[in-house]
């Protein structure tokens, strides 16, 4: 056996080995995935990247948030204009809520209430109650939000306003507006870095993505991407970003914003989130339906499952089972 | 219709969304759309790429008049399609690759009474199959003409679909006619 291709079985082992290894002590993680264009959102487990269940939702399902405690799972609808609440580990709908508008980016308090949606026609965000699924309150920002996030320790909402390109940074006491920040052109997704204090959003019409200080809304960087960028999540020390029209990963230094590489994946990658460890990645490929795994260490990719059509899970979707 | 894109004019709310949404060149409706055809040629994969596969001539496709452009099939290189019956389509070449017999681009500029979406992109792959056959691939990701809430009918997704579809299967299936016939 040569070298070479004795370096390929190991890495064709180590590959397999990061699929098969299975951790007894720990329950595991699943994906709640919206397929926009079937009208479904598949739970996938992630141990095994096997879809485990298809639930119905109506409506183009798009946005997604799993509350901190996994007991619920928010999916928004954009044609149907409205927001469903699943029980996540029953996997069945519990109430949906109508709503006016275009309901798309979702997220849910720390604490598991309320639940914030953002109206990308209406240029505001609702604040729901999840028991009562009542509107308690809502807040006008930017035009058309569209991702939506909040701390770590509840105190601030953060809005991608798309087409005011800008941040709008709430406070969740008061529902103030306490400021905004300009950013690139058209922002989508956005994710917050609890322990830096950073928005990340990804700039989709100026092939970016800004780096703002929460508490000042001052922008500390913004890092070339490449064509479309959707959406970021940060993994052991890095910024991961979809770009929608290369099929492909951005990879940077989350302190540095270095440039750490390219990840090929596949067609209209969309919605991207990390492990609740931080090992890998997850990506939904819309165009291709595919759910992907991403050791975020080696940027390989490591497994991949097919979901549903149009997988966009634009938000936190993942969920760690208790 | 095999041989126009030309959608009947809207009148007013044509003329409305674009008034409303002058500068707004990258708004649009919340659900992208997806589509997929293919026809199976009995050609090889090597002649119907020959075809097909050069980004400034899209003279195969029935509905265009002409193909004006320039960069070849370099990423970046532009085309400006001219169509039978009135309305031109500019486009950019995003990826081409002769060994994977695929290209990839993108509308950079289209009135949607011409062709009702927006934010267009799409792929073009042959692949070979046995017997010398092939598969031609024809695939588009678009949002709908209306980029508000509540479309008119013939601006929303269902219209957008509807006249993809028809541009796809009327190139694909003279493409195939074409090539079956000796044709090069």
């Amino acid at each position: 056996m040569s070298l070479k291709s004795l370096t390929r079985l190991l890495a064709g082992s180590l590959i397999c080995g990061a699929i098969l290894v299975t951790a007894p002590a720990f329950a595991g993680e699943e994906a709640f995935v919206t397929n926009q264009n079937d009208d479904t959102v598949a739970v996938v487990d992630l141990e095994r990247m096997g879809v485990s269940e298809k639930l119905a939702i109506p409506g183009n399902p798009v946005g997604v948030a799993v509350s901190r405690d996994g007991s619920r799972v928010y999916v928004t609808s954009s044609e149907g204009k409205t927001l469903s609440i699943i029980d996540a580990a029953g996997r069945k709908v519990v109430n949906v809520i109508h709503l006016k508008g275009g309901p798309f980016g979702v997220a849910v308090h720390p604490s598991g209430r309320p639940v914030y949606v953002t109206d990308w026609f209406e240029h505001r965000i609702w604040i729901i109650s999840p028991e009562s699924g009542e509107i308690t309150a809502e807040v006008t920002v930017g035009n058309s939000p569209s991702g939506i996030a909040v701390t770590g320790d509840g105190s601030t909402i953060v809005t991608a306003d798309r087409d005011s390109d800008q941040l709008s940074f709430i406070d969740a006491q008061t529902l103030k507006v306490k400021r905004t920040a300009k950013v690139g052109s058209r922002p989508f997704g956005v994710t917050v870095d609890d322990a830096g204090g950073r928005a990340f959003t990804a700039n989709v019409g100026s092939n970016s993505v800004s780096v703002v200080d929460i508490a000042s809304g001052t922008v500390l960087a913004e890092v070339k991407t490449g064509e479309r960028p959707y959406a970021v999540a940060l993994a052991s020390g890095k910024a991961f970003v979809t770009n929608q029209y290369e099929g492909t990963l951005s990879v940077f230094d989350a302190d540095t914003y270095k440039l750490a590489g390219a990840i090929e994946v596949a067609e209209y990658p969309e919605g991207i989130a990390a492990s609740g460890d931080g090992k890998y990645i997850y990506v939904a490929n819309w165009f291709d339906n595919k759910l992907m795994k991403i050791d975020a260490v080696s940027n390989r990719v490591v497994g991949v499952v097919e979901t549903g059509n149009g997988p966009r899970a634009f938000g936190a979707f993942i969920r760690r089972k208790p | 219709m095999q041989a126009t894109l030309t959608l009947r004019m809207t009148g007013p709310l044509v003329a409305a969304a674009l008034l409303a949404f002058p500068s707004l060149a990258m708004a649009h409706g919340p659900s992208r759309q997806k589509l997929i055809e293919s026809v199976e040629i009995n050609a090889p994969a090597e002649k119907v790429w020959a075809k097909i596969g050069n980004f400034q001539d899209m003279s195969w496709h029935p509905a265009i008049e002409k193909t004006d452009g320039q960069g070849g099939n370099e990423k970046g290189a532009t085309r400006k399609l001219t169509l039978k019956g009135g309305g031109v389509i500019e486009e950019s070449l995003e990826k081409h690759d002769d060994g994977k017999m695929s290209y990839n681009y993108r509308i950079t500029n289209v009135d949607v009474k011409v062709l009702p979406v927006t934010n267009y992109s799409s792929w073009l792959t042959v692949e070979p199959e046995e017997g010398g056959k092939s598969k031609v691939e024809w695939k588009g990701a678009f949002y709908r003409g209306y980029p508000n809430n509540d479309p008119p009918a013939d601006l929303n997704d269902e219209a957008a679909i509807k006249a993809v579809t028809g541009v796809y299967r009327a190139g694909l299936d003279a493409m195939k006619k074409s090539l079956e016939a000796g044709g090069s």
